[in-house]
């Protein structure tokens, strides 16, 4: 093998120790026997692979990962959830003022007419429209309520 | 690149986003640096880092073993970055230079935490930005990723002579570019 020869080997398959042994060894023959061969072959393991073995690994900045989860994982739509109430909360709601607008007035109206002084069926009332009736009724066309005793009308006398 | 637990992909493949997150975590580092090496462009990278994380989310219900994912991982990223480069080359708007590339790099607050590592990193970047992106991801998986000739035949579908070429090609490019390098800088 001459130096020409030597050198495609060198630029490829003897640095990255590629060779098979039958050839590794016709190589290292051909080193150890010229030195201007051995001096290539030191100076293009500096210049040439020694460089990069210590090549540290980069680091990408935090946005990078931001943009691949944002892209992989995009965040759920905000979706109105209707508030878990408690019993309470219905019944505070159910009080509220468009139902106590309604409730009210048909409360009393159910009220009046159970508890009304003017119910017919009472007793004392019944009598006192009966006394109107035969003290304001007519009799031959005149009115007999009125007396000249000194108190006015009859019913006058009533009130009083 | 870090190995992907099982037990997280299996999570994650039942919806947990939790789980993804780590996933995440373990391997973005791989994918954002391969991204960033072969655009040398901080918004690009992060842009096929982006892509590149969506695509697996899509596809992990049909990932059935770690090593299935990582092989993956490895060609969906290389191919959207080497993608994102010849966009960028069809529009052509912007330049990229090293010192481009090197500032914006040095924002990262992880880029100002030593000097050695920076200038490390600054030569790395120098020396890929010597490369065209099919020799680039070559170099990058053979070199940083220390994968070996098939692996980097399959993750980038060529064949291995392809491989085996474009390995020896992107050496001679950059043994040339450091040695030029040193007759200017004696001089």
């Amino acid at each position: 093998m001459n130096c020409d020869q030597l050198r495609e080997w060198l630029f490829a398959e003897h640095l990255d120790a590629a060779a098979d042994e039958k050839v590794q060894s016709v190589i290292d023959e051909h080193l150890h026997q010229c030195a201007a061969c051995e001096s290539l072959a030191r100076e293009l393991k500096e210049s040439v692979s020694d460089p990069f073995k210590g090549a540290r690994e980069l680091t990408p900045s935090s946005e990078v990962w931001a943009k691949i989860k944002s892209e992989i994982d995009p965040p759920a739509p905000q979706v109105q959830l209707k508030p878990q109430l408690s019993t309470w909360d219905y019944v505070v709601s159910f009080f509220n003022l468009k139902t106590l607008s309604f409730v009210v007035p048909v409360f009393a109206i159910v009220a009046f007419t159970l508890f009304s002084p003017i119910k017919q069926s009472s007793p004392g009332s019944l009598d006192a429209a009966r006394y109107l009736q035969t003290t304001f009724s007519a009799e031959d066309g005149e009115f007999s309520g009125f007396s000249n005793e000194g108190f006015g009308s009859t019913i006058e006398e009533f009130l009083l | 690149m870090q190995e992907i637990p099982l037990e997280l992909i299996q999570r994650a493949q039942k919806g947990s986003i939790e789980a993804f997150e780590e996933i995440y975590k373990i391997s973005s580092g791989f994918v954002y640096s391969v991204a960033m090496r072969v655009t040398a462009n901080k918004a690009d990278a992060e842009e096929v880092t982006q892509d590149v994380f969506v695509k697996v989310h899509k596809k992990l219900s049909t990932f059935e073993s770690r090593a299935a994912l990582t092989s993956w991982l490895y060609r969906v990223t290389m191919n959207a970055a080497l993608d994102m480069c010849k966009k960028r080359k069809r529009h052509q708007d912007r330049e990229v230079t090293v010192e481009g590339v090197l500032q914006q790099e040095s924002v990262e607050p992880e880029a100002r935490r030593g000097l050695e590592k920076e200038n490390h990193e600054q030569k790395v970047q120098e020396l890929l930005s010597v490369l065209n992106p099919d020799q680039k991801a070559c170099v990058i998986l053979r070199e940083i990723e220390g994968l070996d000739y098939k692996e980097i035949a399959a993750t980038l579908d060529i064949n291995l002579n392809t491989v085996r070429s474009r390995l020896k090609r992107a050496r001679e490019a950059l043994f040339n570019y450091a040695r030029k390098g040193v007759v200017e800088y004696e001089l």
